[in-house]
């Protein structure tokens, strides 16, 4: 009876599988992919929106005013809003890796997630934006950027301020450090401007001095990010400022270039097929979706204005970067067709 | 102890490393920045920096390493003997623990030990480039101006920088020989002789007249009193035999007592300089030694007011040919900062030299009021730190010739001024310790270890520096470890979870991918790094560093909680 038991309990009783409790996976799946996809992309957009209003309470609310619930609240549509594109990706990432593992017909795949996806991208932009209108937070200042007593670089120039309030700098200390002779010259007073490009000083004293470029950050320096990963969230912020453009623009515009993006990012799904390692793969399809997210920097940076000294067509122009996604994920589609073997998942599985 | 899978992992870890270090070593050989160093330090640069790089990539190598090895786990070195039971995941994966905390002490001896020193000497050697390049623009300046000795010496200072290059060595020989050639041997007057032994009044004339400079006065008075019998008609003989005697007679006093009351009223009045004037008693002191070498009071005081002179000033020689060796750049701090007023400094260079002392260079100093009036300001070549008995440092800002006076070199007041006894002092604050984290571009936080900016952070927030990011970086620097580790357990198990289906060695094509996979394990340790740093620096901004560190902790024990459960909880 010891025996038994110790058989029964062993280890390959233990980790044995337990039957499934609805015998095919290939009915199941689908049915719980769409729910599932919703599912992680709601967990992704809490994560993203939360990192995203943290980042932006220190960079520029930190010096005017204390974090707390009135301000998230009002911050919170804006954040998710802008991190809605990445969300969707990493989403359709994640459920790619969970077809991998649990692989069913390739067509339908992708048609549960190109639809969940556009659903979810399509209402989360407009909605969200709607909301964020509602609740601007209040710009910054300079506050934000100088701290009592501390240097704070601007462009080639450091600036040490006696003290800061609102835009306004008493007893400023400016020390130009490529200087040769006196480096240092002191003001009694400077007001500091903010704009897209950077912070402005205007040192007001016998002979007027102004310095601008782009700060220090006093309170960004916390947050840099090192230098590829400023380049991928400079690469979503393009993607998601040309989106916002045609969304205030025009939704026909808007409907399409999301369409545009998530088919191709869904018709990239035949690189979890590419191999029979699952992990080079996804690997793949990670290194493919961070790749369009460039080749829509480039094309909407660079390449546009091209176009638009070329042709008169503003929509065209306008429309050129979401065209060249879906031409490209037409292709994938196509090779998908063509050249992938439509059992590939079944037989990795078998294997 | 699973010996495939631990054994896999070392292999993979091993050689991501390997491939990563001989690249970033390429890398950095290749993208020398010619505009900020000096070829002679590409070799050196690529080390340090192919080194720096590694070091800054070993999150993403590691993860990369570990999920590829644990991918290719599967496969038939893995296979089990036919009939035996499978292993769970977790006991197969268990000993390959103790090998991700030993990498995680290894990354953190590299990462806060050792690569901020790294850092350090890469911008000592910008310096050193910036430095070797004025010498050589010098160089040429002097050529141009025909000045072969200043040539000869701006090569010597460059080549104390780049001791192997050939070219700038022979550039010096060239200088030194064209110094040698056109400098004209030093005459000295000669000293008068004593005339001929001739028997004309003339002669006897000139002979009394020698020995009259002299203070011979018999020998002039016989010369004399001759010459007047020869030539009687010459009033000179006559003139200069009275003179004689006179002083034989000692009707005045001796050019020899005259002398010594002389040399009495220069060393008193050397002596009453010592206490408030110790460089100009130095110098004074100087002048009598070389007319008196072995006067004992003169060198008893010489050796004082050298010594007294040391606690205001310092020997220019001292700082010579130091501006090659390795220091801390462009140094900018708030000195004091007071109600009325605020004290800023700023420091070219400075160098520490052991024993020595602490040498400085190119220093600026400005004191000033809220309102914007400026109290003094001051700009010096040189300064020498001075610690003092009491504990504080004092900057000495006078640099003296050994033996010129008229070569010293102390501040300029661009305006105000400052009492007598303080022109050429300044009381600082920081330490030499704190000075060199508080260069400008030196990397401040990056070139410290953790232990150090922990003890420094006070301080060093009240010499102007960013308090919020010194303990950002603190909490960062704190918790990279774990973040380390999470990533590797992550990274197991997404290898494990995704392993590959072949049955042997993959294929060639596959094998040809494997260097995608630390780039894409790039992008997400990056990217996890951030929303890090994000979270941490939100807590230091919102709530201060204690309760960062408890959130750090928090998250940091999430993620390890999560990555080991999932590890955990892989399939057979």
């Amino acid at each position: 009876m010891v025996k038994g038991l110790c058989a029964a309990f062993s280890h390959r009783r233990l980790f044995k599988p337990w039957p499934p409790v609805v015998p095919s996976v290939q009915v199941k799946e689908p049915l719980k992919l769409p729910f599932l996809f919703l599912f992680i992309l709601l967990c992704v957009l809490v994560v993203l929106s939360a990192l995203n209003l943290l980042s932006t309470w220190g960079m520029y609310e930190s010096g005017a005013h204390r974090f707390g619930l009135g301000y998230a609240l009002s911050r919170l549509p804006r954040s998710a809003f802008e991190v809605m594109i990445p969300s969707v990706v990493l989403s359709l990432l994640l459920a790619g890796m969970r077809m991998a593992r649990r692989p069913f017909s390739r067509l339908l795949g992708l048609l549960i997630c190109l639809v969940v996806s556009y659903a979810a991208l399509v209402n989360g932009m407009i909605w969200l934006r709607a909301l964020a209108q509602k609740s601007r937070p209040a710009p910054a200042a300079a506050v934000q950027y100088f701290r009592p007593a501390g240097f704070t670089p601007v462009g080639a120039v450091l600036l040490n301020p006696r003290t800061v309030k609102d835009d306004s700098l008493g007893g400023a200390l400016l020390v130009d450090p490529a200087r040769a002779g006196a480096r240092f010259s002191v003001f009694p007073d400077a007001k500091a401007s903010i704009s897209d490009r950077g912070v402005s000083v205007t040192l007001m004293g016998a002979r007027p001095v102004r310095i601008s470029g782009k700060p220090g950050l006093a309170r960004g320096a916390l947050f840099a990010a090192d230098r590829f990963t400023t380049l991928f969230l400079r690469d979503f912020g393009v993607l998601t400022a040309d989106f916002e453009r045609l969304l205030a623009g025009s939704l026909p515009e808007f409907f399409a270039a999301c369409f545009a993006l998530l088919f191709l990012c869904t018709a990239s799904f035949v690189f979890l097929r590419a191999s029979r390692w699952p992990l080079l793969n996804i690997l793949l399809l990670a290194l493919a979706a961070r790749g369009y997210v460039l080749l829509w920097h480039v094309l909407s940076v660079d390449v546009a204005p091209v176009i638009a000294r070329a042709v008169t067509d503003r929509l065209l122009v306008r429309m050129f970067p979401a065209a060249a996604m879906a031409v490209l994920g037409i292709l994938l589609l196509l090779v998908d067709i063509l050249f992938i073997p439509a059992d590939r998942w079944k037989q990795l599985e078998e294997s | 102890m699973n010996r495939p899978l631990l054994g896999r992992i070392s292999s993979f870890l091993f050689a991501f490393a390997a491939i990563g270090f001989g690249l970033f070593f390429a890398y950095s050989a290749v993208r020398f920045p010619v505009d900020r160093l000096l070829p002679a330090f590409q070799w050196e640069y690529a080390l340090k920096n192919g080194f720096l790089l590694f070091v800054e990539s070993l999150i993403p190598l590691c993860a990369a390493a570990v999920a590829v090895a644990a991918s290719l786990a599967g496969s038939s070195a893995m296979a089990r003997a036919a009939g035996a039971p499978p292993q769970p995941f977790s006991r197969i994966a268990g000993s390959t623990i103790v090998t991700f905390v030993l990498l995680a002490v290894a990354y953190t001896v590299l990462f806060e030990g050792v690569a901020p020193n790294v850092r350090h000497r890469i911008a000592d050697m910008e310096y050193r480039s910036r430095l070797g390049r004025e010498f050589l623009r010098q160089a040429d300046k002097a050529r141009s101006n025909g000045d072969w000795a200043a040539r000869r010496d701006a090569l010597g200072l460059y080549l104390a920088i780049d001791t192997t290059n050939r070219i700038v060595t022979e550039q010096k020989l060239e200088a030194e020989a064209e110094a040698a050639a056109r400098t004209k041997p030093a005459s000295k007057p000669a000293p008068p002789r004593e005339p001929p032994d001739d028997v004309d009044a003339s002669s006897l004339v000139k002979k009394a007249q020698y020995y009259y400079d002299r203070e011979d006065w018999f020998s002039a008075h016989s010369y004399a009193n001759r010459a007047a019998v020869i030539a009687p008609n010459r009033t000179d003989a006559p003139r200069l035999a009275a003179q004689a005697w006179e002083k034989i007679t000692g009707a005045a006093p001796s050019r020899k007592d005259r002398q010594a009351a002389e040399l009495y009223r220069k060393k008193v009045a050397a002596y009453a300089m010592l206490e408030k004037d110790p460089v100009a008693a130095y110098y004074s002191f100087l002048d009598l030694a070389a007319s008196l070498p072995k006067d004992p009071d003169i060198q008893e005081y010489l050796a004082e007011s050298k010594k007294l002179m040391t606690s205001t000033a310092f020997f220019h020689e001292e700082i010579e040919g130091m501006a090659a060796l390795p220091g801390t750049d462009r140094i900018l701090f708030v000195n004091r900062s007071e109600k009325d007023f605020t004290e800023a400094v700023f420091i070219g260079k400075m160098i520490e030299a052991g024993r020595q002392g602490t040498y400085l260079m190119d220093l600026e100093a400005i004191r000033y009021r809220p309102t914007g009036e400026v109290l003094w300001h001051l700009t010096a070549p040189y300064g020498k730190i001075e610690e003092m008995a009491d504990g504080r440092r004092e900057i000495l800002m006078l640099s003296v010739d050994r033996d010129d006076r008229n070569v010293p070199a102390g501040p300029v007041y661009l305006s105000g001024s400052r009492p007598a006894e303080e022109r050429n002092l300044l009381l600082i604050a920081p330490t030499t310790e704190e000075l060199a984290v508080l260069a400008i571009d030196g990397g401040g936080a990056a070139a410290m270890g953790l232990p150090r900016l922990w003890r420094l952070r006070e301080r060093l927030a009240s010499f102007g520096m960013q308090r919020e990011a010194l303990e950002t970086d603190i909490v960062m620097m704190a918790f990279m470890p774990f973040a380390f580790l999470a990533l590797c357990f992550f990274s197991l198990a997404l290898g494990w979870a995704f392993r590959a289906r072949y049955l042997g060695r993959p294929p060639l094509l596959a094998i040809l991918f494997i260097p995608l996979v630390p780039v894409a394990a790039a992008l997400a340790s990056l990217l996890s790094v951030h929303a890090h740093r994000i979270v941490l620096g939100f807590a230091v901004l919102a709530f201060g560093l204690t309760a960062a560190l408890i959130i750090g902790a928090a998250l940091s024990l999430v993620l390890l909680a999560i990555a080991l459960a999932l590890t955990a909880g892989q399939a057979t």
